[in-house]
């Protein structure tokens, strides 16, 4: 039977137009929120990747006429990037945000937004959950990954080098009015970053299913997302010509960004932002490495909702053949399995130690992975001991 | 047709039952936060790493209860129950939201699962504050309660039983000072 939740939270407000030639929406939309003047937030690879321009073309004849562009996004933005765009808004006269990019052109957008609407330069002063309280400027999502999924969800990860962390933001003030999913924008990934963003992606639908936070509605988003990926996160990383696996993906990463934005996610994210912020490992790489370690980490409390993604996981043959009390330890071994032929495609690292993270900065990374507010919801407690035994576990 | 607005007729009920168990609960939280920072190892290094001066408020939106911790020159204090300007703050949403919460109905994890309260400030700090109470927790709870509120129950030893005694005996009544 399946356990409905005595009281759940469930938003997805963000209009999602998604095929062929969606960019070149991207006035008309602008125009409907009541927009004359973006700022375009993106990063070197967009530009170098020729995306900024498929961007740009989509504005001709338009009276929606772009403002400013800021192309150097960082890898890991910081609130510094972010005080100093929000001046570049302000400056520029902008009225709205179009954001084209991974993860990190994303949430920086998100955080530039906060700045845009709320005054000041300092983006400290909005950390926390649900407190911001003014609408913000009207904003776009392009995701050119596949992905964090932060087109559709409310939260921003920010780093603050200062402090050799990772903040994080979360408000329903944060969705996108719109995000755009165009076959064009996820075509020139590296295998690499697309099965490491894939896995990011596959690592918000199983922690968004198995943690505290989970839901009908969630749950319903997570196991699509799975499914899709499962079928399709191979044939990308194989052949990043394939637009269909390429299209799919995109698909899949945006389900499984509304299912955690709805459910949050846990032991797996603060182990992965810890080790992102201490010793910058990519998120989607330090998500492939952690998953299957934090599910054998909460066996002993969720089996049974592991039992039960063996289905979207490895399909209904493999489920079938499965005797029921050895699912969940064969969906952590299906992950296992992908992980390593995504390392034989595109060499996606397996270990922290593959991916060089110095052996002396675990303890580092285990102070940090318990306080990220990730793990709230994981439905095992964390304490440093806990982090620190799964970093190691991690490391070779 | 006769059309007749009735809003006069129509007043919220006050809950003074539910706003006195959750004042009492945040009285009983914030004394015994205090002492478990004198006398628990783990809730005083957790307290080392706050900033200072740090101000910690929780409280009932939209117009209380509260509860307010101070930590000034090293040293964790329960300042009582006015509101004030605060550097980590928790707001239940509703007086439900909080009666739920402070009544060990559900525990701290499922609340914020619920989206029951609101966070504002430095999320690593409240991971820390977080830490703290649910060790508090585990000294005013006995176990069969512990065990459904909290993801891990702390474990106690003889060290810990005294700490609980000298919370219920002496930390606790001593927050009475801040009525």
């Amino acid at each position: 039977m399946v356990p409905i939740p005595s009281y759940y939270e469930f938003q997805n407000p963000v209009k999602v137009i998604a095929g062929k030639v969606a960019v070149d929406n991207v006035a008309y939309e602008l125009d409907q929120l009541g927009a004359k003047r973006p700022l375009v937030i993106t990063d070197k690879g967009v530009v170098a990747a020729g995306l900024l321009q498929v961007v740009v073309d989509g504005f001709a004849g338009s009276e929606v006429a772009i403002g400013a562009i800021f192309e150097d996004t960082p890898p890991d933005s910081s609130n510094h990037v972010v005080n100093a765009v929000a001046k570049m808004f302000r400056e520029a006269g902008c009225d709205s945000i179009v954001a084209v990019g991974g993860g990190s052109v994303l949430d920086t957008a998100k955080a530039v937004n906060i700045l845009a609407a709320e005054g000041g330069d300092d983006l400290l002063q909005y950390m926390g959950a649900e407190i911001l309280k003014k609408p913000l400027k009207p904003f776009i999502a392009i995701p050119t990954t596949a992905g964090t999924g932060s087109e559709v969800t409310l939260a921003a990860i920010i780093a603050n080098p200062d402090k050799n962390i990772k903040m994080a933001f979360t408000s329903a003030r944060l969705y996108p009015n719109v995000a755009i999913l165009d076959p064009r924008m996820t075509l020139t990934m590296p295998p690499k970053i697309t099965a490491a963003t894939g896995m990011d992606a596959l690592t918000h639908a199983v922690e968004a299913y198995s943690c505290k936070q989970k839901n009908p509605l969630s749950d319903a988003y997570a196991t699509a997302a799975i499914a899709m990926i499962r079928d399709y996160l191979p044939r990308a990383v194989a052949d990043g010509s394939d637009k269909d696996a390429r299209f799919a993906m995109a698909n899949a990463s945006l389900l499984a960004g509304v299912s955690f934005s709805n459910a949050m996610v846990g032991v797996v994210h603060s182990l992965a932002h810890a080790v992102g912020g201490v010793c910058h490992v990519p998120h989607g790489v330090g998500n492939a490495i952690f998953l299957p370690i934090g599910m054998e980490y909460n066996m002993d409390v969720v089996a049974d909702i592991y039992a039960e993604l063996l289905l979207p996981l490895a399909g209904p043959d493999v489920y079938l053949a499965t005797p029921p009390e050895r699912r969940a330890q064969k969906s952590v071994d299906t992950i296992k399995a992908l992980n390593r032929e995504l390392n034989r495609l595109s060499g996606l690292p397996l270990t922290l130690k593959d991916a060089g993270v110095p052996k002396g900065k675990l303890e580092d990374c285990a102070k940090a992975a318990i306080n990220d507010g990730s793990h709230t919801f994981n439905p095992k407690e964390l304490e440093y001991n806990d982090a620190l035994s799964l970093i190691r576990k991690a490391y070779e | 047709m006769m059309i007749a607005n009735t809003v006069a007729k129509w007043r919220p009920r006050e809950k003074p039952l539910k706003k006195f168990v959750v004042a009492s609960a945040f009285l009983a939280l914030g004394s015994a936060m205090e002492t478990a920072a004198i006398l628990d190892k783990d809730v005083r290094n957790e307290v080392k790493t706050w900033k200072d001066p740090m101000v910690v408020m929780f409280e009932v939106l939209p117009n209380g209860p509260y509860m307010v911790l101070e930590k000034r020159n090293g040293r964790l204090r329960y300042l009582g129950m006015n509101k004030m300007p605060a550097d980590l703050a928790i707001s239940f949403k509703t007086l439900e939201g909080a009666f739920l919460v402070m009544s060990a109905q559900i525990g701290t994890p499922q609340s914020y699962a619920e989206h029951r309260a609101t966070l504002k400030g430095d999320v690593s700090a409240a991971m820390s504050l977080i830490r703290c109470l649910n060790i508090v927790q585990g000294y005013l709870f006995p176990k069969i309660i512990s065990k459904r509120v909290l993801k891990r129950v702390p474990p106690m030893n003889l060290t810990k039983h005294a700490i609980r005694a000298v919370i219920y005996a002496l930390g606790v009544p001593y927050g009475l000072r801040r009525l």
